[in-house]
């Protein structure tokens, strides 16, 4: 556990920011499947930057980052990756679709990046908000725990009122249902003034690059150790 | 030049239709089949050129030689990929000069199109394996595979009809049973239209319209059949208006026979869309007139629908685009989908046009 205590705190050097968390939850099922010591499945579902694009290498796309950075301090326990990106298409089909995958890979956990794709077509941001929240309660019956991403920021859009509208409705969403959030729209806007957008994005100016990956990872990685943390310190009146 | 038919009314209300629904969150996307029935319009859409396959080979009662048919599908096959080829490279480079004037990298990952700019090496050759589809971009990739498909539906068909239907079964509930697909590549990913499952789709619609032209019974069975596609049509409608979508985690295997799923094709899909078939297929005749110019129009899209399509996909990313860039308006929605209609009939006018005009036709051209 102390190498657990410690990934939830420290972050690299190169990623550190004031916060990029949402609420505090617990991940009951993935602690479950770690006591049992069973196979941890993880799936991950979201768009490009799921899918790695911008990456030197697949191996640096955030997902794999991700599995590698649980599996740093999870030592001995078998976790596998599923990543399965949602290209583009925004409500109902995409959530049916979700739910099929999730049905068919059967996951302790679901890494959902979520809401650029809306934030861009416009989606209505109550609709949205409404997608995630019923999306989310589907996820809570069936027991299977969720850590959101939001979309990242992009200089060009800080200022865009739907934009960080999707953003908030978001964050307030993960706090109503007690789900984590990885806050990276905020994490990169700190990042973009410590530093400029520069490191982050690829030379063309444009493509997030494996250190906005490598950082994206480890948000991940973090607020899924706390989850882990959190389950285990509601778990003890119990025993 | 084709008189107006209710083949061509339905193919080009399912392309206006297709056009609203690949802009996602535009006001008037309440209005089409997708909101009222389990199936949509892709299913209209494939369905039919299952039906016009039957009068592109002649037809039952004067079928032309199998070579030529052949030859004929082939030629069209061919067709249809050089312009998902065209298309995706014009929705390509549209994205990046949007990108670019607006200095939003967002836009270049829309549709799946990150993978094109960030890892063109791979990707290039998806593209040109349709292995790489853009998102919104995938019914012509599946077009030309039920295409290279169809000399031997129609070939079985001709030999015993229920040879082909038995065939085409087999495969679909081969999919449906072990989610058989075809992989997409870079990306890990499966088409977004399987087309092992709807080429039942196609096939179905070929031999409804053989039979429709050489069997009076089967006329006959299929007009029996419209107060109880009315009812299916009605709970289809009741079912979709609610959100009644089955539960993935509480249907028993094999799931996919159970669900709504669109990539595979869940059967209770294929019925929604049989029964509006029967329930509206005698529609035609009584709305024609009342409808006036609306018929000519929607006549016109459907009799042209391979130039339509290409430009109404490219429209609807124009829409989508323009929205993005402008705050949420009823009234911008409304013009994006006035525009786009007017400029899809626009096309067909001039593809007509083109090729009545002697010299400017493309084939001689050529």
């Amino acid at each position: 556990m102390a190498s657990l205590s410690r990934a939830a705190t420290e972050l690299s050097s190169d990623c550190r920011v004031k916060s990029a968390y949402g609420p505090r939850a617990a991940l009951r099922r993935l602690r479950r499947a770690l006591k049992e010591r069973r196979t941890v499945k993880l799936l991950a579902i979201g768009s490009s930057s799921t899918v790695g694009i911008g990456a030197s290498s697949p191996a640096a796309a955030y997902p794999v980052r991700l599995e590698s950075n649980l599996e740093g301090f999870l030592p001995g326990f078998d976790i596998q990756m599923t990543n399965r990106g949602v290209s583009g298409e925004t409500g109902q089909g995409a959530v049916e679709r979700i739910k099929l995958e999730v049905a068919e890979i059967d996951p302790d956990l679901v890494v959902w990046q979520v809401g650029t794709n809306d934030a861009m077509a416009r989606i209505d941001e109550d609709e949205f908000a409404e997608m995630l929240r019923s999306t989310l309660s589907w996820l809570a019956a069936n027991r299977i725990d969720v850590v959101l991403i939001d979309p990242q920021y992009v200089e060009r859009l800080a200022s865009d009122e739907h934009y960080t509208g999707i953003v908030e409705a978001i964050s307030a969403v993960a706090r109503d249902m007690r789900v984590l959030l990885v806050h990276r729209f905020e994490a990169m806007a700190d990042l973009a003034k410590q530093r400029g957008n520069a490191a982050f994005l690829a030379q063309d100016r444009f493509h997030p690059n494996d250190l906005g990956y490598r950082c994206m990872a480890e948000y991940a990685a973090r607020a899924i150790a706390a989850g882990i943390l959190q389950a285990e310190a509601e778990a003890v009146p119990q025993n | 030049m084709r008189s107006a038919n209710a083949v061509d009314f339905w193919r080009g209300l399912a392309l206006v239709m297709i056009f609203i629904n690949h802009i996602p969150g535009i006001a008037l996307g309440g209005l089409t089949l997708r909101n009222y029935a389990i199936c949509d319009a892709a299913e209209l859409f494939v369905f039919l050129a299952g039906w016009s396959l039957s009068y592109a080979t002649g037809g039952p009662l004067h079928p032309e030689p199998f070579a030529r048919t052949v030859f004929r599908l082939l030629s069209r096959a061919l067709e249809i990929y050089r312009a998902q080829l065209v298309i995706t490279m014009l929705a390509l480079a549209f994205l990046a000069s949007v990108a670019l004037s607006t200095d939003n990298q967002l836009f270049l990952e829309w549709h799946n199109a990150a993978s094109a700019f960030y890892d063109p090496v791979r990707t290039m050759i998806g593209i040109v394996l349709l292995t790489h589809q853009l998102g919104y971009f995938n019914i012509l990739p599946l077009y030309v595979v039920l295409l290279l498909y169809a000399p031997l539906v129609v070939a079985l068909a001709r030999w015993r009809r229920w040879s082909a239907l038995l065939m085409s079964l087999a495969i679909y509930a081969y999919a449906l049973t072990t989610w058989a697909t075809f992989p997409n590549w870079p990306a890990e990913e499966r088409w977004y239209f399987n087309p092992l499952s709807w080429q039942l789709l196609l096939v179905l619609g070929f031999l409804s319209a053989e039979l429709a032209r050489s069997s009076e019974k089967f006329v006959q069975n299929v007009a029996r059949l419209v107060p109880l596609a009315w009812a299916v049509s009605g709970v289809g409608a009741f079912v979709t208006l609610m959100h009644l979508w089955p539960d993935p985690m509480r249907v028993p295997e094999p799931r996919l026979l159970f669900l709504f799923d669109k990539t595979y094709l869940s059967p209770v899909r294929i019925i929604s869309l049989l029964a509006i078939a029967i329930a509206f297929h005698a529609a035609f005749r009584y709305i024609e007139r009342p409808l006036g110019p609306a018929t000519t129009l929607m006549c016109a899209l459907g009799r042209n629908s391979l130039p339509v399509f290409c430009i109404g996909s490219l429209l609807s990313l124009t829409g989508q685009i323009v929205r993005a860039m402008n705050e949420e308006s009823f009234l911008l929605d409304c013009a994006i989908v006035i525009c786009g209609v007017v400029l899809m009939g626009f096309t067909a006018w001039f593809v007509e046009w083109r090729s009545r005009v002697p010299g400017l036709s493309a084939s001689r051209a050529s």
